[in-house]
């Protein structure tokens, strides 16, 4: 039997109980406050009371407690909320406590009854009560989390433990009168207090135990307390007796400090006490001596004894105040001392009023003062009182002590106890846990070995099954059929496919497919085929890209836990591609191809035979070979078709006849058929291939036709034509090379070069001719033949190879090559004439040379000389000469300046002839503004009108055209002198043929009819007095311009204006250079 | 020592002489001229030869030299006095009637240091020969002897 779940409901029941026994005791506590009756709030009433709000505390926390077992959402949110405000209001009283401050959270619940006052500490919670409740709360907390968390759990359970240990230890100091224990130095915890947090302690541990043990049972239909449950519940033990332990230690302490301070306190009462009988003494001493001896000093001691007494009474008093019984002693003391001190005052006063006798007898009478005998009896009552409370007090101490040691050795017991029970109760656990471990140990041992033996066993039919799948010559692989991936491949898979195991392993199956397959084969797949399934012929992919064709076998199986499939692969690439390549062969044969049967039917027609006959297929297939033939032709051709298949050997059909083809339209067309008898299975066949030659035919009339054109073309050229053949005869002759080769054409053709010009083999021609008939490259050479009969002939020769050997195309230059010798003589004695011209042109041009240097340098001297002597003579004998004298002398300097001009200028002129010209691009607008800045002295600051075009580029040598432009504008200037508005116009001329430029003026012009004369030396239209000038200048410009190529000419009318024109030839690049 | 600055004039014309002396005398120039007729002779005068072997070892401070001398031309002199180590730092000004583009480069190429065309009014003359004399023998600053 199990009895786990009575024992799970008995602690259910005992849980529920113990909450509402702890709501139960709350309640009478809060009934007692509230009707303040000390019985309901302590039991006992000589017991302190429980604080009211402890009692509201023990009524929400039973309450809650009992509320967890029924844990509804608004339940569980109740419970939560409960022990937050219990835990925060016992947590501020800890505070209070730890940090001495007083908010009074313990009373903001219920105010103190009436009945209650005077009671010290009225109604507040103690702070072992408070460190319960916050326990007790936060393990409330716990729980209500509970069941998420098992840690929670636990540490729930260890605060419960902690708790009911506390409570119980609480009831059990009560029980054994150890007030020291319950109490302590401020505010003790109540009796019912303590039974009560034992109870909540009780049902609380109660629910965690048994909402674990029930959620474990549950789950495991077996009960059994886990190691670390057992070290917790363990821990919390230990915890709470460490916790008693202080507790006490903490109590028996402050016990011990209280009693020393009682003790001290007694014994500052007996010596107050005696002081104070002293100071009696000392006062009744002082006044009878005042009284004896009238001294004034005794009155003064007197007074200060009185003065004391009342101190002495005064500090008594304080230090008693908290003994009812010495007060009232000391209340009858004072009485007596103050009649004493009455009777004192009123003796001194006799004494002072009537004399010593008076006073004396008074002392003696005593009238109702107490005597010293009765104040010490008094006096000694006090006393006694208060070593016997010293006694008593020590009495307590020493019976707390023993308790205390009691108590301690009874914990040491209980704590060992305790210890030695957890060791028992883990150590039977862990000897429980070996031996388990140990069976298991052994039991897995065993089962490994099963495991071995059952591996090996498998491992070798495996290994069969592997070498059968490993080596099969045809591929093979598996696959999973859900994710198609490559489970297992074979050598001969790793060898035809190209990829590596590993690479296999990482594909699917999809990544041997090309593209196009893919879709096909998800198809496929997809398709589930049951068993055994022959998938047909399917591309595949290798590695290198090739694709081929194979045959799949597949088989669907479990391999390693998973849906595949076994595949088998043949590849058939060879197959199916020898048998395209067979029917492409036939198909695309550009001959027709048909193949006929022993009867004479026809088997096979390829599609150029359809094309041919205008038959399909399905018309001739199985029909008789006559039918492709015309009518005339079937008989003969059924006896040849016998023949041959008596005799069968490969031959073209029908030698030396026109065969021909009918259409299925009924014309005819000539052929070329082929036959050839083959051997197949189902017995000798005849295979006919057959040529349409219509269009050969054709263009063999065509050739023969152009054939005709060309030769007759040949025959009537201008030019010599002949082909010589590769054994050097004559193929070809036309008349014209007949005539050249001063032969004719029946003697040349047929017959060989080297028959016909004997020596011919020597000649350049025959080299010639010969390296065109190897390399088969065009030659042309001009060449001097030489005749058998010794005349020679110039021809020029064009060899081009031609099929048939080389055709030479000749043509007589004999008379060309005549005239142009006799044209080269006649050149080359041209250039002689032209040397020998020169050279003559050259001395001249060296004489003129030497001339113009001896004129420059010769003629110069002595007009140096003319000049100087001249002006020297005037310097010195110019007093001697008469104003006629000196005019000479004027007349001989000027004319010697102006013979210094001339030959200057003379020696400019014939050195533009001489000099080299430097050709180059001109600009000719910056040419006529050098010249205008140059001619800025000759304008002189005259108010010349310039109008300057715009000018080409030419070529030509810059400085001398400068010279022109300054030349033409100097004369311009110079001639327009005469002139208010002088006008000078520089500006070109379009012409075609050549650049002309020209510079007019509005000046005094000249007579057109000596325009000749103009530009040659020397010559002047005008005299020197009219315009100085040296006849020069245009003769310079003619000169340059001429040896630009260019004209100079010039227009006029007298007072009309000037117009000089100059050209220069349009592109002129070269000069000559005279 | 004799410390005046020579001029050597070499020229054949003998009115040549007699104007440029003129000229040169205008600038007080003239009693420091050494005349020689032709080229042969300006180099006897340079090289210390025959009529000129006690001359003083002082050179000329600038040599006026014609190109059209007779025995050796002007250009022949010029050749020599610029290729000779000792001679070739005189200073060389050709004063020719010629005014020919080939005199004119032939000279230069040979490294003369002025050419002068004689101008044919003598009072033209006159001003290029005392500038003549003027630059080189007052303005100019010749290397030392020794170096």
């Amino acid at each position: 039997m199990n009895r786990t779940p009575i024992m799970l409901a008995a602690g259910k029941r005992i849980a529920q109980i113990c909450a509402i026994l702890v709501a139960l005791i709350g309640g009478v506590a809060i009934a007692g406050w509230i009707y303040g009756s000390r019985v309901l709030t302590s039991l006992d009433i000589h017991y302190i009371p429980m604080a009211p709000n402890t009692a509201i505390f023990f009524v929400v926390l039973g309450i809650s407690t009992f509320l967890l077992w029924f844990p509804t959402g608004i339940n569980i949110l109740l419970v939560r909320f409960a022990g937050l405000v219990v835990v925060l209001m016992s947590f501020l009283r800890v505070c209070e406590f730890v940090f001495h401050f007083n908010i009074g959270v313990d009373r903001w619940i219920f105010a103190v009854p009436e009945a209650f006052l005077g009671l010290a500490p009225i109604g507040r919670m103690a702070f072992f009560t408070a460190v319960n409740f916050l326990f007790v709360g936060s393990s409330l907390i716990l729980l209500s989390f509970s069941g998420e968390r098992r840690n929670l759990n636990n540490i729930a359970g260890v605060n419960t433990i902690v708790v009911a240990c506390l409570g119980a230890a609480f009831c059990v100091a009560y029980f054994l009168d150890a007030p020291f224990f319950y109490s302590e130095a401020v505010i003790p915890m109540a009796l019912n207090t303590a039974v009560g947090f034992f109870l909540l302690g009780v049902a609380l541990f109660a629910t965690v135990t048994v909402k674990d043990f029930s959620q474990q049972y549950e789950a495991e239909k077996h009960l059994h307390v886990s190691l670390d449950r057992k070290i917790l519940a363990a821990f919390g033990l230990a915890f709470s007796a460490i916790l008693i332990v202080g507790i006490i230690s903490y109590n028996s302490i402050a016990k011990t400090l209280e009693s020393a301070r009682l003790e001290t306190h007694t014994h500052e009462v007996l010596a107050e006490v005696s002081a104070l009988l002293s100071s009696i003494k000392d006062m009744e001493n002082a006044s009878r001596g005042y009284i004896i001896t009238n001294e004034k000093e005794q009155l003064v001691e007197y007074r200060a004894s009185v003065l004391e007494i009342s101190q002495h009474l005064g500090r008594i008093r304080s230090l008693t105040e908290d003994n009812p019984g010495q007060q009232e002693r000391i209340r009858i003391l004072d009485s007596l001392i103050q009649r004493k001190v009455e009777f004192g005052n009123k003796t001194i006063e006799v004494f002072e009023a009537e004399g010593a006798a008076a006073a004396e007898r008074m002392v003696r009478d005593r009238i109702s003062a107490p005597t010293m005998i009765q104040l010490h009896a008094h006096v000694e009552n006090i006393e006694r009182a208060e070593r016997l409370l010293l006694n008593g007090r020590a009495d307590v101490q020493k019976r707390s002590s023993r308790n205390m040691v009691n108590i301690f050795s009874l914990l040491a017991v209980l704590v060992t106890c305790m210890l030695a029970a957890t060791y028992a109760v883990v150590q039977r656990d862990l000897t429980g846990r070996k031996q388990a471990e140990h069976a298991l140990r052994q039991l897995n041992e065993y089962l490994e070995y099963r495991i071995q033996e059952r591996t090996t066993s498998l491992l070798q039919s495996e290994e069969r099954y592997r070498h059968l799948f490993e080596y099969n010559p045809l591929p093979l692989w598996v696959f999973d059929t859900k994710t198609l991936a490559f489970i297992e491949v074979n050598n001969a898979a790793i060898n035809h496919y190209g990829y590596s195991r590993d690479e296999f392993l990482t594909m699917t199956i999809k990544d041997i497919r090309p593209a196009e397959e893919i879709a096909r084969l998800i198809n496929d797949v997809a398709q589930q085929h049951k068993g055994l399934d022959s998938a047909g012929v399917w591309k595949h992919r290798k590695k290198d890209g090739t694709v081929i064709d194979v045959e799949i076998t597949s088989h669907e199986i479990r391999y390693a836990g998973r849906d595949a499939k076994l595949v088998l692969a043949n590849d058939v690439t060879e197959r199916t591609r020898a048998e395209e390549r067979f029917r492409l062969v036939v198909e695309a044969s550009p001959t027709g191809i048909v193949m006929v049967d022993r009867r004479g039917n026809i088997a096979l027609v390829n599609s150029q035979l359809e094309k041919m006959f205008g038959y399909s297929r399905s018309e001739l297939v199985e029909k008789s070979i006559e039918t492709l033939l015309p009518e005339r032709h079937r008989d003969l051709h059924i006896q040849n078709r016998n023949g041959f298949l008596t005799n069968p050997q490969a031959r073209v059909m029908g030698v030396g006849r026109d065969l021909h083809g009918l259409r299925k339209d009924g014309t005819e067309f000539p052929v070329e058929i082929g036959l050839s008898p083959i051997e197949l299975s189902e017995g000798t066949m005849v295979l006919g291939s057959v040529v349409d030659i219509t269009t050969r035919k054709q263009a063999e009339d065509a050739l023969r036709k152009s054939e005709n054109r060309f030769r007759t073309t040949l025959d009537c050229m201008m030019e010599g034509c002949q082909i010589i053949g590769f054994d050097w005869r004559y193929l070809y002759v036309n008349e014209v090379a007949a005539t050249q080769g001063k032969s004719t054409k029946e003697q040349l053709l047929g017959r060989t070069i080297l028959e016909v010009y004997p020596g011919i083999e020597n000649t350049e021609f025959f080299a010639s001719l010969k390296r065109s008939m190897t390399d088969r490259i065009r030659h042309r050479m001009v060449n001097e033949f030489r005749f058998p009969d010794g005349s020679t002939g110039w021809f020029q020769l064009s060899l081009e190879p031609v099929p048939e050997g080389t055709f030479i195309l000749s043509e007589d230059i004999t008379k060309q090559r005549q005239m142009d010798e006799e044209l080269k003589r006649y050149r080359e004695r041209l250039e002689d004439l032209v040397k020998e011209r020169t050279a003559q042109l050259e001395l001249a041009n060296k004489e003129l040379e030497a001339f113009s240097y001896s004129v420059s340098h010769d003629l110069r001297s002595p007009l140096r000389h003319i000049d100087g002597f001249s002006e020297l003579l005037q310097k010195t004998a110019s007093e001697r000469l008469d104003e006629k004298g000196r005019r000479y002398l004027s007349i001989i300097s000027d004319s010697v300046k102006k013979m210094g001009t001339l030959i200057d200028e003379l020696l400019v002129f014939s050195r533009m002839g001489r000099t080299e010209m430097r050709s180059s691009h001109v600009n000719m607008e910056v040419l006529v503004k050098e010249a205008l800045i140059e001619l800025q002295n000759e304008v002189n600051g005259r108010n010349i009108t310039w109008t300057i075009g715009r000018f080409p580029e030419v070529v030509g040598d810059p400085s001398m055209l400068r010279l022109v432009f300054v030349n033409l504008l100097s004369n311009a200037i110079k001639y327009t002198r005469t002139r208010t508005q002088p006008r000078v116009e520089v500006g070109h001329l379009s012409d075609p043929n050549e650049h002309v430029f020209f510079v007019r003026d509005n000046g005094v012009g000249f007579d057109e009819r000596y325009t000749d004369k103009l530009f040659g030396v020397f010559q002047r239209l005008h005299a020197d007095t009219e315009f100085e000038g040296t006849g020069i200048g245009l003769a310079n410009v003619r000169r340059i311009v001429n040896r630009h190529g260019g004209r100079t000419w010039a227009e006029s009318k007298i007072d009309g204006g000037a117009t000089f024109f100059f050209s220069l030839p349009l592109d002129r690049t070269v000069y000559r250079n005279t | 020592m004799n410390n005046i600055k020579r001029i050597l004039l070499a020229e054949d014309n003998v009115n040549d002489i007699e104007l440029t002396l003129e000229a040169l005398a205008d600038h007080r120039l003239a009693n420091e001229v050494v005349v020689v007729h032709d080229g042969a002779e300006a180099l006897d005068y340079l090289y210390r030869r025959d009529a000129f072997k006690d001359r003083p070892m002082e050179n000329p401070v600038v040599i006026l030299l014609d190109l059209k001398m007779p025995k050796v031309d002007g250009l022949e002199v010029l050749r020599t006095i610029k290729s000779d180590p000792d001679l070739k730092r005189i200073p060389v000004v050709i004063l020719t009637s010629s005014r020919e583009e080939s005199d004119l480069i032939r000279s230069y190429d040979l490294g003369v240091n002025a050419y002068v065309v004689k101008p044919v009014a003598f009072q033209e003359f006159v001003e290029a020969i005392k500038k003549i004399g003027a630059f080189w023998v007052l303005t100019n600053e010749p290397p030392s002897r020794k170096s």
